[in-house]
């Protein structure tokens, strides 16, 4: 495989569907919750729906976003504008911050009424600044680190001088995601002659779908819902790393999660559309709460958190390259461990990806357990597909597994896995499926890695393009950068992603684990998250577990109005 | 509109395809491997097949899109064979794939229409011989072999969805590997056909999404040593050229602006043009001809129809022409992209906007066909050299222009077409076929007149 992966097909990230069909001029109107300037919320997604000038300007949440089904995942321009930048100022300059004691066993000024500020970092944006500003991608986390809590980050300017009390890294849930991912095949593989695939068990039904691309989700919700049933239930790293900083802190503190406020560093603009699932608040793991209070408060791309550095009037370059002092302590040792190890957490190799390697720990733990076993890669239709076999010594298939990235890619897989249509005739042959009944639609997949962009996270929409003037000194629009030139820059980010391995640090792993599949120790994750469940008192099942859910699509299905006015468009001339 | 020049030729009503449909009709193309039957997309969902041979209805494809049928392609086959295969693509944003087993036997639409023994396409013969010889694919026949009737039906085989919006436009490259659809989503679908022929197999191979507004049309040009290339017109105005490369990887070589309103339909130089203008620079060589790449006619709401030329670009400085090898394939330069200019402007004959282009494979003439109702046609013709040793200069005069081809309606779509009626003079005689919001498909005979001035 090579390092060059393709980003000629930067159109081919999953986009804006047509026009928004959010009737908005029957919204109620939301009280304002932030300070921001209520015109900013104003939408326009297609010209013919003009809101009267008469009616106050509209708001769209991004929950409006999530049941609406008129776009493939939403328009960026209202994630931009709900979970930005400048939403991560002014919360910061909203009240003086949660103060903690210098054990970090209890919090000092519980009474002021302001929050604690987390944030958590994801490897693919510290290699995004990493090609940026020519570190390497461990000084980019130290970066990051001194600007969100160093004395010459983003305090620095502002009202109240908070900062975010950690910073963590995203790698730290993604090895827990691996390992009870791993699992999670392992069980669907040994089920398979079980109970039918799906509904009546928690198990997901083979193959097993990746769920941690938060566009290919939106998308399968909305657009494929046959193929729910196959997602990974568990949850991405952002959303894992969410819920264990919401429950530990509110739990270890005494606070409400409102009390804590978590911001995650991504390098896609869809995860900001992940953050506001429902899924993924406090409503599902309290279990009685229903104010539902999310796990991730707000997600920045990496580009963006070079616009909050910059609205600080921090330059990011000059930021010092190395670590702060060491942090107050985590209140539970154990945790505070896992969150910061003293090895630092590896992204994986090319063979892996830069999507964090989920189909790679998978075919490495499960030759782990096939002793003999050898992995065998067969590259498909274009670069951005891989088809995968474990092999047993004696030759024998033990597990095939796929690699699709990218929107054409996931159009062959849906298709796949569509069930053959019903006849519309009596008599009952299907007719005009997607796909032949009875037909074999291929190799049968126990897992498949799908992610929504060609060449995977590390070309993510929001990370800093390499026509950006940080990079290039001049301004985006003198020319548009050919396919050559962003292919070559992505290598870069991928450079800098795999290069974190860094052989100097030996690794000092928990002395009873030497189960060790790819650097990692099941025992030890399971173990911590076994320690988790019992400190916050909350099942695993709800704290590392999701569950998705059809978004029922009524653009063009069904015959009403909307349908009526365009027929009677078409037959006047207009429908063309 | 006056056209500068005496019109030459005439245009009247040969015929009406019977039944007529009762609402608008889109399109109506003729099958491309010489079987004579011409396909018209409907607004009442379905699509119905006539017969060129007596101009009424042969068959329905019918029961499977829930809105407006709004394109077709007859998938073009090299072998003979006694499968007809037809892509469909519906306002409901899905797009069929059709099959028919025709069996043409006694009274069968070719018998009565072709007259016997001339030409390369003895198809009643050919086909007829076939007869049975393909068995139907296995699984889902097996109910209805009994069953004649629906063994003569179009067989609605596959969905391919993924469209988001209506569907505007599908059609088959030459070599039938892939399948193109555009549409109101401002997308274009590459689509290829794996696996064993009757499989239905297909898979998507890009998505292309540069195009700012609805893509109207799509069209292939034939393999001329470059691969097969896409062309794509749309209501942001703009052309655009796509191509694959041996990754895998689909981009877009180059983007035609120059029209000033949708860009409605595209058609490529037809291979008897090219020659016969090849010829005329003096070269013997008949093959001469290919190393030109065929020009690009579009027709535009801006009331214009367009060529458009490739601008030649010169070889790679410095680099031997086996550049190309030795090198990870990475790291090669994507597909380059192409310059294309504006080269001429048919004369102005329509008022409003020029919704459908054909360009004779035959004769090199091209119609075309407006919501004003009018259908014209054009001819290029030489004027000679303006200096000594230069270039043969040419021109697009308009040599026939019929008004009112459906009444009042807005003629939506005029093709060329073979004829196969027992009318025809001879075996390469034309027609033209036009298809308009009345959903009348008529056929008009084009003759010369003689007293020209």
């Amino acid at each position: 495989m090579s390092a060059i992966l393709s980003a000629d097909d930067l159109n081919d990230f999953i986009s804006p569907g047509v026009a928004c069909i959010k009737p908005i001029e029957t919204l109620p109107s939301k009280p304002t919750s932030t300070p921001t300037d209520p015109e900013a919320y104003e939408l326009s997604f297609n010209t013919d729906i003009q809101p009267p000038s008469s009616l106050p300007p509209v708001q769209i949440s991004l929950t409006d976003c999530l049941a609406c089904s008129g776009c493939v995942t939403s328009a960026e321009a209202v994630l931009v504008s709900l979970q930005s930048h400048t939403e991560v100022l002014s919360e910061l300059d909203s009240a003086p911050g949660l103060r903690i004691s210098s054990d970090g066993e209890r919090i000092e000024n519980i009474d002021t009424g302001g929050k604690l500020y987390v944030a958590s970092v994801s490897p693919q944006s510290r290699a995004s600044l990493a090609a940026t500003f020519g570190v390497s991608e461990k000084e980019a986390g130290w970066m990051v680190e001194q600007l969100l809590c160093g004395p010459r980050g983003v305090k620095g300017r502002a009202v109240y001088r908070n900062g975010f009390q950690w910073v963590v890294d995203t790698n730290v849930a993604r090895e827990a995601c691996l390992v009870l991912g791993a699992e999670e095949v392992m069980g669907s593989m040994q089920d398979r002659n079980g109970k039918v695939d799906g509904e009546s068990t928690n198990q997901p039904a083979k193959p097993i779908l990746t769920s941690s691309c938060p566009g290919w989700i939106c998308y399968a919700e909305k657009t494929h819902p046959h193929v729910l049933p196959h997602l990974s239930r568990l949850k991405s790293p952002q959303a894992l790393m969410g819920t264990l900083l919401k429950t530990v802190l509110s739990r270890k503190y005494g606070i409400s999660p409102d009390r804590i406020w978590h911001v995650a560093i991504m390098p896609c603009f869809d995860k900001k559309l992940e953050a506001s699932r429902e899924e993924l608040t406090d409503a599902v793991w309290e279990g009685t709460g229903t104010r539902g209070v999310r796990d991730v408060d707000c997600v920045i791309t990496s580009k963006e958190l070079l616009m909050l550095a910059d609205s600080r009037r921090v330059d990011f370059s000059k930021l010092p390259r190395g670590p702060l002092p060491r942090n107050i302590p985590f209140p539970d040792a154990k945790l505070n461990s896992f969150l910061f190890p003293h090895r630092r957490r590896k992204n994986g190799n090319q063979a892996s990806g830069s999507s964090g390697g989920n189909l790679y720990y998978i075919l490495q733990y499960f030759v782990s357990q096939h002793p003999g076993a050898s992995i065998q890669t067969t590259r498909g239709r274009n670069v951005d597909v891989q088809e995968y076999k474990v092999m047993s010594a004696a030759g024998e298939i033990l597990l095939t597994a796929a690699r699709y990235y990218g929107f054409r890619n996931i159009q062959n897989l849906v298709r796949r896995l569509k069930p053959a249509r019903p006849s519309r005739m009596p008599g009952g042959k299907p007719m005009g499926s997607a796909r032949k009944a009875g037909k074999s639609s291929g190799p049968e997949y126990s897992y498949v890695e799908v992610m929504a962009c060609p060449g995977g996270c590390t070309n993510g929409g929001g990370q800093i393009k390499v026509d950006d003037p940080v990079i290039s000194g001049r301004e985006p629009s003198e020319s548009k950068p050919g396919p050559l030139e962003r292919k070559a820059w992505l290598a870069r980010v991928d450079e800098a992603y795999w290069s974190g391995e860094d052989s100097t640090e030996e690794e000092t792993l928990p002395e009873d684990c030497h189960d060790t599949v790819d650097g990692i120790s099941p025992t030890y994750i399971k173990d911590t998250l076994a320690h988790w469940a019992v400190t916050t008192g909350i099942d695993l099942d709800r704290l590392a577990y999701t569950s998705y859910r059809e978004v029922v699509s009524d653009v063009g299905k069904v015959v009403d109005d909307t349908q009526r006015v365009i027929e009677i468009a078409s037959k006047s001339g207009g429908g063309w | 509109m006056s056209s500068p020049s005496p019109h030459t030729i005439s245009i009247s009503h040969l015929a009406d395809f019977k039944p007529p449909a009762l609402s608008r009709a889109w399109v109506s193309i003729p099958n491309p491997n010489n079987i004579p039957l011409i396909a018209t997309p409907t607004s009442d969902k379905t699509v119905r097949v006539y017969s060129l041979a007596n101009f009424t209805l042969h068959s329905k494809l019918e029961n499977a899109h829930d809105r407006s049928v709004r394109s077709v392609a007859w998938k073009p086959t090299s072998k003979r064979t006694s499968k007809m295969s037809v892509a469909t693509g519906s306002f409901d944003a899905t797009m069929g794939i059709w099959h028919r087993h025709e069996q043409f036997g006694a009274g069968s639409i070719a018998e009565q229409g072709v007259p016997n023994g001339d030409d390369d396409d003895a198809i009643e013969m050919e086909i007829s011989s076939l007869g049975e010889a393909k068995p139907h694919r296995g699984q889902m026949r097996d109910d209805d072999e009994s069953d004649t009737s629906t063994a003569e039906d179009w067989e609605y085989n596959i969905v391919l969805e993924g469209h988001d919006s209506e569907i505007k436009c599908v059609d088959y490259s030459p070599s039938a590997q892939y399948l193109a659809s555009c549409s109101r989503d401002k997308s274009i679908w590459v689509w290829e056909e794996i696996g064993e022929d009757g499989e239905d197999e297909f898979e998507t191979v890009a998505v292309l999404q540069e195009h700012d507004a609805d893509v109207k049309c799509v069209c292939w040009r034939k393999d001329d040593g470059e691969g097969e290339v896409l062309a794509s017109g749309s209501y942001d105005d703009t052309i655009r050229l796509w191509r694959g490369d041996d990754e895998g990887e689909w981009s877009c070589i180059a983007v035609l602006e120059g029209h000033d309103g949708t860009v409605w339909a595209l058609q490529w130089e037809p291979e008897v043009v090219q020659k016969r203008f090849a010829v005329s620079h003096g070269t013997d060589n008949e093959s001469e001809y290919i190393r030109r790449t065929a020009r690009l006619l579009s027709s535009s709401a801006d009331l214009t129809i367009r060529v458009w030329t490739k601008v030649p670009s010169p070889p790679p400085m410095n680099k031997p022409s086996y550049f190309s090898h030795g090198i990870p394939s990475t790291m090669r330069p994507g597909p380059s992209e192409e310059t294309w200019k504006c080269t001429a402007t048919l004369p102005k004959a329509h008022t409003l906007p020029i919704y459908s282009i054909s360009w004779s494979q035959l004769s090199g003439r091209v119609a075309s066909t407006s919501s004003d109702g009018q259908i014209v046609i054009y001819e290029e013709q030489t004027r000679g050299r303006t200096s000594v040793g230069g270039e043969i200069e040419r021109e697009w005069v308009v040599i026939g222009i019929l008004e009112g081809a459906h009444g009042p309606y807005e003629v939506n779509h005029v093709t060329w077409c073979k004829r196969y009626d027992s009318g025809r003079k001879s075996d390469s005689e034309e027609m033209l076929v036009s298809t308009g919001d009345d959903g009348a498909v008529r056929a008009w005979s084009v003759k010369e007149t003689t007293q020209a001035n």
